[in-house]
């Protein structure tokens, strides 16, 4: 893919979050887990949120995939308001558009490796050989070609880390959202892991949004947010936060 | 494709052979006592057909013989001669009576006469009984432990066994057949006569012909031989029917238990498997297909065993109880096959709506 294939595509809106707003509970024991957010995220670009524990990170990336209805606020992927969606189509949106990646992991343990992707393919209505095919494929290219029909059990963390993220693309979405995907990981598998995610948001054109408190991975981000009570804030003792884009986006 | 329901059930062999076990139980269970229960109607069948008349004549009240024994006089035999549409009428001699030591059996005996409907082929046996001898259904002669050219008692008397017969009719196999003269004087009677098997003319109507005699021979029942077979169908029906339901229905309970226990906690463990399923973009209907076919599987599993085992099972029944006679129906296969489809449908309700209530966001806490 040439320089300027990526430079237009990178312009194209993936994610678009406004005002989006999770209370739970009610009276006087609601609480705002997630307040008024903004955010946009295009394609190429790896966005990291961090925070403190229990600032609402989690409860952003539910959001956002469509696992949890927001109270108020609008959630737009590739165009589409899913926040507005019937419950019964969001199955069709999570599968296509947005691959998820898990803190643990979340492999079928009854399942080999292969068979771990292969099922994601399966749900998109394939089930023939092809999606076995392209199952191999993709955990061959991500290094797991010598694991295919290992179970998870039988894996080391950052195998069972680069399945995950072999069955969150499995079915090409263009919206890969991550929560603490290294925080089981050693310092050297967990930034290889948000490596291959950047990677992947690069070179196949992909919006990513990785959730972490790992310091590790600052440096690959192309945006850092800091979340805190439920809203992005300034923090100016992170290492790296482009500050024009910042202000652009929050 | 892969199979994930099949994954799921064979992660854990005891508890499918467990399941698997518990509705073949079931259905071995319900196989039999449908074979049991159909191997009786079909010899009173056969008893009707074997039988070639077209009237029944007995003591009135007293149509089913193992509950009342009819007592007529040699005298209605030429009553019923006079009777227009008769045209012949054979006596029969029937009592219930202890054939060896204790099981009861069918006596009979049919009396030489000029109108010989029933026969001695009827009766499966080679040539009719002499005088002192006893034809034995083969169930009587298992059961008396005897066999050709032993002694057997009857009633106060002792008869050699001239035959053993295996399609003896009569009323659940259990019959033994004299000569005439010897039941005569066995059942104390020598100027009576248990029933009649009448043969009505080819232009009359049996049913016509009935009603005439009950007119014109007080004292007796006509039946058609259908009557008289339903009479002991319905005999039959009312003692049993409402045994086999129970049985049925306490069967079809544990295997649906069985099934449902077995997919509710395999379920329940894969709480989080389906919540990732779901995150990942599984629709309700593809998790509950998964549900489904592990219950069907299990069901299946448990039918064709349970079937198998049935048939072995009855082979080895009868060969050690002679009395215990099946009859193997493939209506009956269909309909324990369809029970236990059923059974596995119920069996995946409550697992559904469990898979149903999984809240997908379960994904993201650790
Ligand atoms: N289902 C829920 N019901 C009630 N409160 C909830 C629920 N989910 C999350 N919360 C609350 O919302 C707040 C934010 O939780 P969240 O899991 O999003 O935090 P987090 O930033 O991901 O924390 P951590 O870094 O520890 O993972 C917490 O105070 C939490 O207790
Ligand atoms: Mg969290």
């Amino acid at each position: 893919m040439g320089a300027q294939a990526v430079e237009t595509r990178a312009a194209e809106i993936v994610l678009e979050v406004r005002g989006l707003t999770k209370v739970f509970g009610s009276g006087d024991a609601a609480f705002t887990a997630v307040d008024g957010i903004d955010l946009t995220v295009r394609r190429g670009e790896l966005v990291i949120i961090m925070g403190p524990s229990g600032s609402g990170k989690t409860t952003l990336l539910t959001l956002i995939g469509s696992l949890l209805k927001p109270t108020s606020g609008t959630v737009h992927i590739n165009g589409l308001d899913v926040t507005a969606m019937k419950e019964s189509a969001l199955p069709e949106v999570r599968r296509h558009s947005v691959g998820f990646i898990f803190q643990s992991y979340n492999l079928l343990e009854s399942l080999t490796a292969v068979e771990n992707v292969e099922v994601v393919l399966n749900l998109a209505g394939g089930g023939g050989r092809t999606d076995a095919v392209k199952a191999e494929q993709l955990l061959t290219d991500l290094g797991m070609g010598h694991r295919l029909h290992f179970k998870p059990r039988d894996l080391s963390g950052g195998e069972k880390q680069r399945v995950s993220v072999a069955r969150g693309l499995a079915n090409d979405p263009e919206l890969i959202l991550a929560d603490e995907p290294t925080a089981n990981l050693d310092s050297k598998h967990g930034p290889e892991i948000v490596l291959l995610l950047r990677a992947v948001a690069k070179e196949l054109g992909r919006a990513a949004v990785v959730v972490s408190h790992d310091a590790r991975i600052q440096e690959l981000a192309d945006r850092i947010l800091w979340l805190e009570d439920g809203r992005f804030k300034d923090n100016p003792g992170l290492a790296v936060a482009p500050a024009e884009e910042k202000t652009t986006e929050v | 494709m892969v199979p994930l329901a099949r994954r799921y059930l064979f992660s854990d062999k005891i508890r499918l052979a467990i399941a698997a076990g518990g509705v073949a139980f079931a259905v071995l269970l319900i196989v039999l006592i449908l074979a049991l229960y159909q191997s009786f109607i079909d010899q009173i069948g056969q008893l009707a057909s074997a039988a070639p008349s077209d009237l029944w004549v007995m003591q009135t009240g007293t149509p089913d013989p193992a509950h009342g024994a009819s007592i007529l006089p040699n005298s209605v035999l030429s009553d019923l001669q006079e009777v227009p549409g008769v045209a012949a009428a054979q006596p029969l001699l029937s009592r219930a009576m202890q054939v060896g030591n204790a099981r009861f059996g069918f006596v009979m005996a049919v009396p030489e006469g000029p109108f010989q409907t029933l026969t001695i082929e009827a009766f499966g046996a080679a040539s009719p009984p002499e005088k002192g001898t006893v034809i034995l259904s083969e169930v009587l002669a298992k059961d008396a432990g005897v066999g050709p050219g032993d002694d057997v008692d009857i009633g106060a008397s002792s008869f050699e066994v001239a035959e053993v017969s295996s399609s003896l009719i009569g009323s659940f196999s259990v019959s033994a057949l004299l000569d005439s003269q010897d039941a005569a004087q066995l059942f104390g009677d020598p100027e009576a006569f248990s029933f009649a098997l009448v043969v009505v003319s080819p232009d009359a109507d049996p049913e016509q012909v009935a009603a005439a005699i009950e007119d014109q021979v007080p004292g007796t029942d006509a039946l058609t031989g259908q009557e008289f077979a339903d009479v002991l169908r319905q005999e039959i029906e009312e003692g049993f029917l409402p045994i086999i339901a129970v049985i049925i229905g306490l069967a079809f309970v544990v295997g649906l238990a069985v099934i449902a226990l077995t997919i509710y906690t395999s379920t329940v463990e894969r709480t989080r498997d389906y919540g990732v399923l779901k995150a990942v973009g599984a629709s309700p209907w593809q998790l509950f297909a998964v549900v489904v076919r592990q219950s069907v599987v299990v069901a299946l599993a448990g039918y064709v065993l349970g079937a198998g085992l049935g048939v072995v099972v009855g082979r080895l029944l009868q060969d050690a109880v002679p009395s215990f006679t099946l009859l193997f129906r493939w209506q009956d296969f269909l309909f324990v096959l369809a029970a236990v489809l059923v059974m596995s449908a119920v069996a995946t309700l409550v697992p559904v709506r469990r898979v149903a209530s999984i809240d997908p966001a379960i994904v993201f806490r650790a």
